[in-house]
């Protein structure tokens, strides 16, 4: 009936040498239909190791899911990258050309939508749509994709018996495992999740973020979770990017981001979530609003909301510093060296102090 | 109050800068304007009556005179100039188009707004009504109804009976249309939050269900303007109209029974078809347009969409877009 | 946080609570004259509320909660049970006895008790529009609940134009104003004109909040008031709540699933399981020392930011069942994870653990029988 599970930090990944997907000063720009121009995305940063899981947090607007977007390259069509690259095992996925990347979509990197309902065909069953996604990447005929798609349910824990039914006859949850399933067809090596368990209930909102869990030790993956929900990330994540107004906020292991946030962003966020654990305990909020993309400010784009900020921060936009050497982080980073050594703890704040990064 | 006169001119002002940019809306716009226009000024635009007869230089009569002859649109076969009657016949089509609209809106969105609002055996009546009156064909329904109430010799107007005979059958798209918008807006979060405030059917009706569905109205009548036109000028075509107050149709049916093909005269039942076809497509361009820009979206959740900018606050409102 | 008066009646009370909704039969189940089945979305919920006090009714989605909302403003009508506020019964329940729900029977002193309870029935002395004007009730979405044609100032005075308040035009403005800079719009004029999409999603919930003070109400009915809101904002509303029972007394229904927000700010937690209350009690005792299987499953699966945190996670198996099929005896017991021999077959009422802290589990002090 029940499953007891520990969840603790040394789930973290293997040291690898080399990340598998590595995003370098990715910008995207959305052009209205009027021509006004809103900077989505500015020099966004980060690496996903095989078998990490990385955290994209952020609230409404602060361009996470336009990440993700970019990344798989499904912005719509008003949607442009202006500049960057984006590294899969090497290859820079912005210089394919669009049939080449189809050969990348579903079958290196696939993604996990938030509303299963909306994702899911209504007039085909579950199986014809998990058997779609694997026919049309031509790997295997179709008895050898029908064996697949049972064994894809199994893993997840759909039933077989209830393959052949319609996405309105499933539940939340059940939908969710179907979409998790359709990602992992033609095995992935990275899967992006957005926003999957926040139109969920708490219980299968658990069962679901055990499944991804279980599904990506037993197969390796390498997982980006969207997400605007911190507790979620503290949950299953080994890494995370706090993003703000199109621009990395911050970054690094979850342990250190959420226990010695640099950023006066991250701070308040993680102030405005309630702990069970301390109830009565004050919430912060955040006064003021995101910054408007197509009139962003010179300066720092969390300045105006900043309880911290000081004069350079209005007229200079902060570039990432590392914030590893300056911190006490020494006794954690020691136990885990041979884990966590390449990734670094850095922040975009005029108030850190450590060696700029470069990427 | 002063207040809400800004507030209506901003959302008139905001509506004008979508509405400028799109071509077919602003092209049916302009034939509709200009063939109102064309009714509101027919004195100022022609020096004749339409039952002045043009005579030539020796006092004879000009039947069939083509427009090189007398311009600009020439004479029909009892010598009255084509041109006028065209001008004074787009008051009789526009005026009996528009009513006619104007009526069929009126019982459509009512009885849709009715249906919709309360569904039960309202509902049940009301669309099962619908369904008889959409089985008929239209135009003989509507053919055998005009001929019949003229039979009838009521004294009245053949031009009204059109009109009434046209608004009350062409309500049925009207009332489905509104009817399917109301059930919409019936299950959304603001209506349910009247009803725990305490509202009453009226005013949920009218300060909640109305604003809502009066766009889909407004592009709707336009719509039905067009239909009522076209009806009626097929009506008059075949003679249901008023020979002493000549629409368009009225025009190409007495180019038919006098000759006007066998005599070559063009420029007799061209003018009104083509009249007829430039304000039936305006209407349509225009209500087509209109229906895309008005018809309620659903708002978008904000956690979906990213794409969509966060609302500004309040203080920002002297920086628009 | 201010303690509820201990020695008022409490400002609502809510007693064996029910409502089923029907489900539509096809054509050869009403020929077999089976009989029909029912959604029973509240089951038999009884609970009270002191003046100023803030009540959380917590439960995942199919556990009633909301449909408990919208019976209590009258969104719904009961199937059957009694609201009470103020101590007098709230209703129409000629209604119901009309439709076959209720039966009543006569007593020789002249009085009418219902058959199958054989309690007095007391004709009720509040109708639902009454209750309205002292029971307001704050919905969820700040996107949908408030009409998008209609300007911020509409929309606050909607209550006051329904109830026949305020006709006069300083008079209207003026509550209204006293209503915004309440909720925290000011300077309030600036908004009168303003239409809901021209607000942010914190604004609009202000707003909605204002709406729903401006009849200076004693009851606030708030359905997941800020579960739509970014989380910066949350604590923003929160807060404007919390001093709005402070500053009015205002006794407060909150309904959510999210367990966070309620250890912040309510006195009592009610947990919520397919139609029943399974666990109610004060906040500490509910949150720290829970007694009921699946509030402690509940409690341990819940996200907490906090990375280095170990525990012991019970996830249970499956989803909520539908409420048409309601698990014989102790509804929780196919998915409970200590059920034994005597669940399946009996119901268990709301057994005491401390003062005030109660759960329904037959584990609980022997667990006593519905």
């Amino acid at each position: 009936m029940t499953v007891d599970v520990h969840w603790s930090v040394t789930d973290t990944p293997k040291n690898h040498a080399a990340p598998l997907l590595s995003v370098r000063h990715l910008s995207t720009d959305f052009v209205s239909a009027e021509g006004k121009v809103a900077h989505a995305l500015e020099d966004v940063s980060f690496d996903v190791r095989p078998g990490e899981t990385l955290g994209l947090v952020g609230e409404s607007g602060c361009g996470k899911t336009t990440t993700m977007m970019s990344l798989m390259r499904l912005l719509p069509a008003a949607g442009r990258i202006t500049s960057g690259q984006v590294l899969f095992d090497g290859k820079d996925l912005l210089a394919l050309s669009e049939n080449q990347m189809r050969g990348y979509r579903w079958k290196e990197m696939a993604m996990v939508f938030q509303s299963a309902m909306n994702a899911l065909n209504p007039v085909y069953t579950v199986a014809e749509q998990i058997r779609e996604a694997i026919l049309l990447h031509g790997v295997m005929d179709r008895s050898a994709a029908d064996k697949r798609v049972e064994e894809l349910l199994d893993r997840v824990g759909i039933a077989k018996t209830r393959k052949n039914q319609y996405p309105h006859q499933y539940s939340g949850g059940m939908r969710q495992r179907a979409m998790i399933a359709m990602a992992l067809a033609c095995q992935p090596r990275l899967l992006f999740a957005d926003e999957p368990t926040t139109a969920l209930d708490v219980m299968v909102q658990a069962q679901v973020l055990e499944l991804l869990k279980t599904i990506q030790r037993e197969l390796g993956l390498a997982v980006v979770l969207v997400t605007h929900d911190l507790g979620v990330v503290a949950e299953i994540c080994d890494s995370v990017v706090v993003m703000y107004g199109g621009k990395v906020a911050e970054y690094g292991p979850i342990d250190l981001v959420y226990n010695h946030p640099q950023h006066p962003y991250t701070q308040r966020l993680l102030e405005a979530f309630p702990d069970l654990n301390k109830p009565g305990d004050v919430l912060a909020s955040i006064p003021g609003y995101p910054p408007r993309l197509n009139a962003l400010p010179p300066g720092c784009r969390f300045e105006p909301r900043c309880h911290r900020k000081i004069e350079i921060c209005a007229s200079v936009s902060p570039k990432l510093i590392d914030v590893s050497q300056a911190q006490e982080e020494g006794t954690l980073r020691g136990k885990k060296e041979g884990e966590l050594s390449s990734l670094r703890h850095v922040a975009a704040c005029h108030l850190c102090q450590g060696p700029e990064v470069t990427y | 109050m002063s207040e809400r006169w800004t507030l209506l001119k901003r959302n008139l002002l905001d509506f004008w800068k979508v509405f400028g940019r799109n071509r077919p809306g602003m092209l049916g716009a302009f034939l509709l304007a200009s063939s109102l226009f064309l009714a509101i000024f027919a004195p100022w635009l022609t020096p004749h009556k339409p039952t002045d007869t043009m005579r030539d230089a020796n006092g004879k009569a000009m039947t069939f005179a083509s427009p090189a002859e007398h311009g600009p649109l020439g004479t029909d076969d009892a010598g009255r100039d084509v041109w006028t009657g065209l001008v004074y016949g787009s008051r009789i089509s526009l005026m009996v188009g528009f009513v006619a609209g104007l009526l069929s809106m009126v019982i459509g969105s009512l009885l849709g707004i009715l249906a919709g609002y309360f569904g039960g055996w309202v509902d049940n009546l009301l669309m099962r009504a619908t369904d008889v009156l959409l089985v008929i064909p239209d135009i003989p329904l509507t053919l055998i109804l005009v001929a019949s109430v003229r039979q009838l010799n009521l004294g009245v107007s053949p031009l009204v009976i059109l009109i009434l005979v046209i608004g009350l059958l062409y309500w049925t798209s009207t009332a489905r249309l509104i009817r399917s918008q109301v059930l919409t807006i019936k299950e959304r979060q603001f209506v349910a939050r009247a009803r725990a405030i305490g509202a009453g059917h009226a005013h949920i009706i009218l300060k909640h269900i109305i604003p809502q569905v009066m766009p889909l109205i407004v592009a709707n009548t336009v719509l039905i303007v067009s239909t009522a036109i076209l009806v009626e000028s097929g009506l008059a075509f075949l003679g249901l109209g008023d020979p002493t107050q000549p629409s368009w149709g009225t025009m190409i049916n007495f180019a038919f029974d006098r000759n006007a093909i066998t005599n070559g005269a063009w420029w007799f039942y061209l003018p009104p078809g083509l009249a007829i076809v430039w304000v039936s497509l305006g209407c349509v361009l225009l209500g087509n347009v209109l229906e895309e820009m008005l018809n309620p979206r659903l708002a978008s959740h904000h956690l979906e969409d990213e794409s969509h900018m966060v609302a500004r606050p309040a203080t920002e409102s002297a920086v628009k877009g | 946080m201010t303690a509820p008066s201990a020695n008022a009646p409490p400002i609502l009370e809510v007693r064996r609570l029910k409502k089923y909704f029907p489900v539509q039969q096809t054509m050869g189940e009403m020929l077999l004259r089976r009989p029909p089945n029912y959604v029973k979305a509240i089951d038999g919920v009884t609970f009270s509320l002191a003046q100023g006090e803030v009540l959380a009714l917590v439960g995942e989605s199919g556990c009633g909660k909301t449909t408990i909302a919208k019976t209590l403003i009258g969104l719904e009508e009961q199937t059957e049970g009694e609201i009470l506020f103020q101590g007098q019964l709230v209703g129409a329940p000629e209604r119901r006895v009309r439709a076959g729900l209720v039966q009543l029977e006569p007593t020789s002193a002249g009085g009418v008790t219902e058959a199958r309870t054989r309690e007095p029935v007391a004709f009720p002395k509040v109708s639902m529009k009454r209750l309205r004007q002292h029971a307001q009730m704050v919905f969820q979405d700040p996107y949908e609940s408030l009409n998008p044609r209609a300007t911020i100032f509409d929309i606050v005075a909607e209550p006051l134009e329904v109830h026949g308040m305020a006709r006069k035009r300083p008079e209207r403005m003026a509550r209204v104003k006293t209503a915004l800079e309440e909720a925290g719009l000011r300077p309030a004029e600036d908004y009168f004109l303003r239409y809901p999409h021209e607000l942010s999603g914190g604004q609009r919930q202000r707003a909605v909040i204002a709406s729903a003070m401006v009849l200076q109400p004693e009851l606030l009915i708030a359905d997941e008031p800020v579960s739509m809101l970014d989380v910066s904002v949350r604590a923003e509303i929160l807060n404007l709540l919390r001093d709005l029972r402070r500053s009015r007394g205002i006794s407060l229904v909150f309904i959510t699933h999210d367990l966070g927000t309620v250890a912040y700010f309510a006195d009592r937690i009610a947990v919520m399981y397919l139609g029943r209350i399974v666990e109610i009690g004060p906040t500490r005792n509910v949150l720290q020392n829970p007694q009921h299987p699946y509030t402690k499953a509940l409690l341990s699966v819940i996200p907490v930011p906090n990375p280095r945190l170990r525990r012991q996670r019970v996830i249970l198996q499956g989803e909520t069942p539908n409420p048409v099929n309601v698990p014989s005896g102790c509804r929780f017991h196919p998915r409970c994870p200590v059920a034994f021999d005597r669940c399946p077959q009996v119901d268990p009422a709301l057994a005491t653990i401390t003062a005030g802290h109660e759960a329904a589990c037959l584990l609980i002090n022997g667990g006593r029988a519905l």
